[in-house]
């Protein structure tokens, strides 16, 4: 297996399970990333990505699930700005480490295949935002703006 | 080792720090005997610099099988620049380097460039 892409950590004040739920339910994932994240979170499990309007744009499988500490997906775009597109399988491991106070949640991104650059910056960019937003909604429990457009769909 | 403020910005105002950053940023997930390749000072030094960068959060290390390999972690960076820089700023921001670029690429190569 390949050495990740790249690396995001990020420190929450909140529990463990908190920022499990963060990245596994449907709801808090429409507010961090612009669409529902819909699945079973189980190992071997399917999921998709759906559109306010209904359009499966994404879908992938779990890898690993072992809540609250570390789940890896895979997953492959369907369709962006309206159109058919396959990219690279991409995987994902999120491993969240409770530390007293706060929760370490560490992202690393990996593909199989190269990648276009264009996509693989839009990708690397992408991470801060969401586990900001998402550390925005653990610690404050406001809700969040809307993104300007769904992460990596441009 | 949580994000401060002082850290960051302590980390980031010597050059050597930022050329660290910078090769991470060409060439991510990079060991200790690759980063000090091409750095003019001993590997004890470049450990040093490692080690304020990864107490500022702005380098994070990952093991990948038995190797210890090192990351740029843009995460504190996207929080500055957030602070500073919102909705409106961004937008202007973007179109104003977009102009940068294209004019910077017209300069240098004006045929390509040009609309007629």
């Amino acid at each position: 297996m390949p050495k990740p892409q790249f690396v995001h950590v990020i420190y929450i004040a909140a529990p463990a399970e908190r920022v499990w739920e963060a990245l596994t339910d449907a709801e808090l994932s429409r507010q961090l990333w612009g669409y529902r994240i819909e699945g079973d979170w189980r190992t071997g499990a399917h999921f998709r990505h759906v559109t306010a309007d209904g359009k499966v744009i994404g879908e992938g499988d779990v890898l690993e699930c072992d809540p609250p500490r570390r789940l890896t997906i895979a997953w492959r775009w369907a369709l962006i700005n309206g159109q058919r597109w396959t990219t690279p399988v991409a995987s994902a491991t999120c491993e969240i480490e409770p530390l007293g106070e706060v929760t370490r949640l560490t992202v690393s991104e990996t593909h199989d295949e190269p990648v276009d650059e264009n996509y693989l910056e839009g990708a690397r960019s992408d991470w801060p935002v969401i586990v900001s937003r998402m550390k925005t909604l653990l610690e404050t429990g406001r809700p969040l703006p809307p993104l300007t457009a769904p992460a990596r769909s441009k | 080792m949580v994000s401060d403020p002082d850290a960051v910005f302590q980390a980031l105002a010597d050059p050597t720090r930022r050329q660290l950053l910078d090769r991470l940023n060409d060439d991510d997930g990079q060991t200790l005997t690759e980063l000090c390749e091409g750095m003019e000072m001993t590997r004890q030094a470049v450990t040093k610099h490692l080690a304020l960068l990864e107490a500022a959060n702005l380098v994070v290390t990952y093991w990948h099988g038995r190797e210890k390999l090192h990351y740029l972690n843009a995460v504190p960076i996207h929080d500055i620049s957030r602070r500073w820089i919102g909705g409106l700023r961004r937008r202007s921001l973007a179109a104003l380097t977009a102009l940068k670029r294209h004019l910077e690429e017209e300069a240098v190569c004006p045929s390509r460039s040009s609309s007629t």
